[in-house]
């Protein structure tokens, strides 16, 4: 917005809005006003003066019907009393032929804004055409005509087809088609201008400057955000020693933070309390286990290692000594009682090693059954989901 | 001033985990002076500058709120600066941008709601900052992580943020800075 505002101070005639032209509209036949240069308007009271101004309203404000015209435009009468939806349109457009027109001027020339009666219930609607008024000012008024003492007379054949269709045959059906397109970006932007206009005349000087402060700062580091960008968006983050970050040194070396919480000590023998706690609480539980939970194994042994290899041998000639059963639900539970009589010091592991060596050596086809079993051993317990062995005559 | 044992042991847990230690708290419904920055104030020169010197930290006393820093820089000295400046202009260009005044952000009554913050975040313009400043998971839950755990700002009684003293103090340098380019 800056710049728009700059532009504006430096170039004052680069945005201006000309004149307001009125056709079959606020009481009027035909009536043009200029808004930018000095203009009398004279005319007894309730003649529609205030009214005539207060169509600049209608292309300000990003609006299309006048519904809730009180809180959209805030018409009223000198009475300070509100005119109603219907007042208010049946007022500016009476008939389909009625039509309020701006000529206005930007960096890309003269244009002229017409607004005329909207397909839905008391809307409206623009055509945006790219030239100045004086060349369709005849569309809207006979000029030559001798009637009413030489200011010309309506005229007859007017409607919103044949402005389009002269309009079109003139070029500016580009520019219609595109106009009604975009209405919807266009009210959005004059939201803008209108938010930051607002903006303006709202803040005071030390709000303004707060506020273009922020606006600076915001777009230095937004400026350095975009030049990091390569097309990609990965890994572009700013580095911490770039020159935009000089702003935020008052927090300079902050460290980061560690932890949230921390175990809060209410006495200083707490601590103590809790280390001796600990210490009988643990000795407690070793205590209830009977057997070791952690074997102490020295794994990288040569004796350990000849130990296991000794030990999966035994395993694997148990098992093919083993005659099957003909018939068994639960392979494991079979194998279980089979190794637990079998081989000396048994534990659950060496039934895994045994079921290995079922498939192996032994060749049993094993069919899974979906159910969980647990079979406990020495302080252990082994989980597992059941396997039956197919019977010979199955295969 | 005697050195009080218990504040300085507040103090230097609050200091330690990178929380900046402000001259106001926010306590049932209002603010009130903080009393560990009274202390910190009380014994500054005669006590605590050479406590902290002395574990190797520098301690910071800016207008209205302290924290420490390492005395030997490191690298990552400026990652919480760009966190934590990325974070405050982001709030305060959307606030500003929005049409509220700027004091929504430090007054205690008022604060802004975590539905703003939303709103804020839509911004793209917005979502490339908080991306380059590397502040992943949106306006809202860095607000908790970073500026709430940090001192920087804290929630009122209706749960809105608002920024504590250490954060006016970020916005108070801006502007100061802004009077003086306008006053050239």
């Amino acid at each position: 917005m800056d710049t728009l505002f700059q532009q504006i101070d430096t170039c004052p005639d680069l945005y201006a809005i000309r004149q307001l032209i009125f056709v079959n509209s606020a009481a009027y036949a035909y009536t043009e006003i200029r808004v930018d240069q000095h203009t009398a308007l004279f005319g007894r009271n309730n003649l529609g003066k205030t009214s005539m101004l207060n169509a600049l309203k209608l292309f300000l404000l990003p609006e299309e019907n006048f519904k809730m015209c009180d809180r959209k435009f805030g018409f009223r009468s000198k009475t300070g009393d509100s005119y109603s939806t219907q007042e208010s349109f049946n007022y500016y457009f009476p008939d389909q032929n009625s039509f309020i027109l701006l000529e206005a001027e930007n960096l890309y020339g003269p244009f002229c804004i017409l607004l005329h009666q909207g397909r839905k219930d008391f809307s409206y609607a623009r055509i945006v055409v790219p030239c100045a008024y004086e060349k369709i000012r005849h569309l809207f008024w006979d000029f030559a005509a001798d009637c009413n003492e030489g200011l010309g007379a309506p005229i007859e054949t007017l409607s919103l087809s044949s402005i389009q269709k002269t309009l079109h045959a003139q070029g500016g059906g580009q520019q219609l088609k595109y106009a009604s397109v975009s209405i919807r970006s266009y009210a959005s932007d004059v939201e803008k201008i209108r938010r930051s206009l607002e903006r303006y005349v709202r803040q005071n000087a030390r709000q303004r400057l707060q506020y273009n402060a922020i606006e600076t700062a915001f777009y230095e580091l937004l400026q350095a955000a975009k030049s990091l960008q390569d097309g990609s968006l990965k890994n572009n983050v700013l580095r911490s020693d770039e020159p935009v970050f000089q702003r935020g040194q008052m927090f300079s070396g902050l460290r980061a933070v560690r932890y949230s919480s921390r175990l809060e000590w209410h006495g200083h023998d707490q601590r103590l309390y809790f280390a001796e706690f600990l210490r009988v609480r643990v000795d407690q539980l070793r205590q209830q286990n009977k057997v070791p939970r952690v074997a102490e194994l020295d794994a990288e042994s040569e004796h350990f290692e000849r130990h296991q290899q000794y030990r999966k041998e035994t395993i694997r000639e148990l098992v093919r000594v083993w005659v099957s059963p003909d018939d068994c639900n639960d392979l494991h539970k079979v194998l279980h009682h089979y190794l637990q009589q079998a081989l000396p010091d048994y534990q659950l592991v060496d039934l895994l090693e045994a079921m290995k060596w079922c498939v192996a050596e032994k060749s049993l086809q094993l069919k899974p059954v979906f159910r969980q079993r647990v079979i406990e051993h020495e302080g252990f317990e082994l989980m597992y989901y059941m396997r039956a062995l197919e019977p010979a005559y199955a295969s | 001033m005697q050195v009080d044992q218990r504040k300085s042991r507040v103090l230097y847990e609050s200091l330690i985990n990178g929380q900046v230690v402000n001259e106001f708290i926010f306590k049932d419904s209002s603010l009130m002076p903080n009393f560990l920055y009274e202390e910190l104030i009380s014994n500054f020169d005669r006590y605590y500058r050479e406590l902290y010197a002395n574990i190797g930290f520098e301690l910071v006393l800016q207008q209205s709120f302290a924290y420490i820093r390492s005395i030997e820089p490191d690298e990552t000295q400026n990652d919480t600066v760009r966190k934590v400046l990325g974070l405050l202009l982001v709030l305060g260009r959307g606030v500003t941008e929005l049409g509220f005044q700027f004091e929504l952000l430090t007054d205690p009554d008022v604060g802004i709601s975590s539905e703003i913050l939303k709103q804020i975040e839509q911004g793209e313009d917005k979502q490339e900052v908080l991306a380059a400043c590397e502040l992943k998971g949106g306006l809202v839950s860095n607000m908790e992580k970073l500026l709430g755990k940090k001192n920087i700002a804290f929630q009122n009684a209706k749960g809105n943020w608002v920024l504590s003293d250490a954060g006016k103090a970020f916005f108070a340098e801006l502007f100061d800075k802004k009077m003086a380019e306008v006053a050239d």
